[in-house]
């Protein structure tokens, strides 16, 4: 790397290693760039420092024949079960890089004796080193177990009742290729679907597939249809002919309800009601729907009615209705009331009382969204 | 390191596609403990992450977030509580053509118990171009047993579009409203 480092590296002998260990301690060095450390393994040179691992099988018998070796070369002991009577400083596992130098640096400064005669200065030069060290102390902010919006502070909060009340269009499955195959995929047998006395499908509810006997493109046109006469019934035998497209049953749902609902709220569905997300669609290989990961991360966490939503994500109520007709397909979107609380309680508990994320945090992990976005 | 520094780990058993997703996230080429075959007779494709990957992202010259990977298959003592502060998520990938990956999954879930508590998941099943089940369906069912919500998505960890619809569902799971 490009940065400055002084001339000289210092070798750093290692004991008690696999190549494991040995691997994370190189990488540690290459990614550590105010001094150059390189391991006597990659670069031989004269060791001016050693880490000694005990916890392998030989244990603190590692340690020993290490200093039998090496009289004179200080070492840093790295265990997971600090002993109060150690020979030398030690570092508790699990490593971390802003433990590790400013212990290395210790070591180099002060070489040459181990604290075995006046064991028990041990302890308190370990405390010392253990301490944070000063420039990285200070924590980085710790995650805060829920998300900023929450029920609650939604209904404290709801949505301006005045003026923004719009009427929202409604969307009726019945009679609707959407509704003819929300219906087949509920079913526990494969069903034959018929749209205007043709064949239009066979769904295989429980493998998740659909065999298209239509184009895509005629699916579409029959999704801006209402009033079409439908049939389904038990799949027999699989008919004579060969279907035009084979696909999952989710894609096509999900394509469906896309191009059937337009925007409409789904019939049945209170925009007042709190809604909640089972699982999360498997948006990657969906059709796309602006918003849709927004949405979910929402809706998976707190139940919360549409119109509540449409004021906490700051959206138009269309891309909203459009995941409701779509999850709802899938069979993942659920009203939040009683069926529901079984589910809530097998929850896991670490789901408390919300807390506003800081805006510090909140402004990071924008910018971190406005990067990866726009990678 | 910075106190505004931050991390994203990703964990997954060997192959799941770890090394692959940094590297199309990172900044820079990502620093690995990647050995040979010839150093890892195990291994059958070639390269395998031995200890860590590492890659960055940086927001501006004072902010970075760091990306880690870890194969986490058996308990590797060192970096395991990497997570510990500063963590933004966890990202599981796990690689559908492996043997038994539900049993991956349930593996990881507890090997992660403690860090899951707080920090957010998200899952990733790699390889569903070679073998399409189990579906993301069943894997959210078993979450779901375990009142574990989080987004499960197919990915291929070579496609950087994939892996960028991983994070923001992880940064969208923690708060909906951002706007990035
Ligand atoms: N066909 C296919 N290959 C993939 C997919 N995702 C990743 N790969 C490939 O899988 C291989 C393994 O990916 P890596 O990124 O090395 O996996 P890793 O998790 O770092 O593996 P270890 O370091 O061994 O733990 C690479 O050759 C990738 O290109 C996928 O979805 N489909
Ligand atoms: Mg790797």
């Amino acid at each position: 790397m490009s940065v400055s480092t002084p001339a000289e590296p210092i070798t750093v002998l290692t004991a008690g290693m696999d190549e494991r260990k040995l691997a994370l301690f190189r990488m540690a060095f290459r990614l550590h760039t105010l001094h150059r450390y390189s391991l006597a393994s990659d670069y031989p040179g004269t060791p001016q420092v050693a880490i000694v691992d005990v916890d392998s099988a030989s244990g603190w018998q590692v340690w020993q024949q290490y200093r039998q070796q090496h009289p004179a070369l200080p070492a840093l002991i790295v265990t997971a079960y600090p002993s109060d009577h150690a020979p030398s400083l030690q570092m508790v596992k699990p490593v971390r890089m802003e433990k590790l130098f400013p212990l290395l640096r210790q070591l180099l400064a002060a070489p040459g004796h181990d604290t075995a005669v006046a064991a028990s200065a041990v302890p308190a030069a370990v405390a010392a080193a253990m301490a944070p060290p000063a420039p990285a102390s200070s924590p980085a902010p710790s995650l805060p177990p829920s998300l900023p919006m929450h029920g609650d502070a939604a209904a404290a909060n709801p949505a301006p009742r005045s003026g923004q009340r719009r009427t929202l269009q409604r969307f009726h499955p019945a009679g609707t290729i959407y509704g003819l195959l929300v219906a087949a995929a509920r079913q526990k047998q494969p069903q034959q679907l018929h749209c205007e006395q043709r064949l239009f499908a066979t769904v295989d509810p429980v493998q998740g597939q659909v065999a298209l006997y239509t184009t895509l493109s005629s699916v579409q046109q029959l999704c801006e249809l209402n009033g079409l006469r439908l049939g389904a019934e038990v799949l027999a035998a699989p008919p004579g002919d060969e279907p035009t497209l084979r696909l999952p049953l989710p894609t096509l749902l999900w394509q469906v309800a896309l191009w059937s609902c337009r925007g409409r709220l789904l019939a049945g569905i209170d925009p007042d009601t709190p809604l909640r997300l089972r699982q999360w669609p498997n948006l990657t290989r969906l059709a796309p729907l602006p918003g849709a990961l927004r949405i979910a991360g929402l809706w998976s966490r707190t139940p919360t009615s549409l119109r509540v939503a449409v004021s906490l994500l700051k959206m138009e109520p269309g891309p909203l209705c459009n995941f409701i007709a779509a999850s709802h397909a899938l069979g993942l979107l659920e009203p939040a009331g009683k069926a529901n609380e079984a589910a809530s309680a097998a929850t896991r508990p670490a789901t408390p009382a919300p807390a506003p994320l800081p805006p510090a945090r909140q402004s990071l992990l924008s910018r971190l969204l406005g990067r990866i976005k726009n990678l | 390191m910075r106190p505004s520094d931050n991390k994203i780990l990703f964990a997954g058993p060997v192959g799941a596609g770890k090394t692959t997703a940094i590297a199309s996230l990172s900044d820079i080429p990502p620093v690995t403990t990647d050995a040979t075959a010839s150093d890892m007779t195990l291994d059958r494709k070639g390269h395998t992450t031995v200890a860590l990957d590492y890659g960055v992202l940086m927001l501006d010259d004072d902010t970075k977030v760091h990306l880690y990977g870890t194969p986490g298959q058996e308990r590797f003592d060192f970096m395991w509580d990497i997570l510990s502060q500063g963590g933004i998520g966890l990202i599981l990938l796990l690689d559908n053509t492996r043997p038994h990956p539900i049993r991956d999954l349930q593996f990881f879930l507890k090997a992660f118990d403690k860090l899951l508590q707080d920090a957010p998941l998200v899952v990733g099943i790699t390889k569903t171009d070679l073998a399409a089940t189990p579906t993301t369906a069943h894997y959210a069912g078993i979450l779901e047993t375990l009142g574990l919500r989080p987004p499960i998505f197919e990915v291929d960890a070579r496609n950087r579009e994939d892996i960028k619809t991983l994070v923001c569902a992880l940064l969208y799971s923690i708060d909906p409203g951002l706007e990035g």
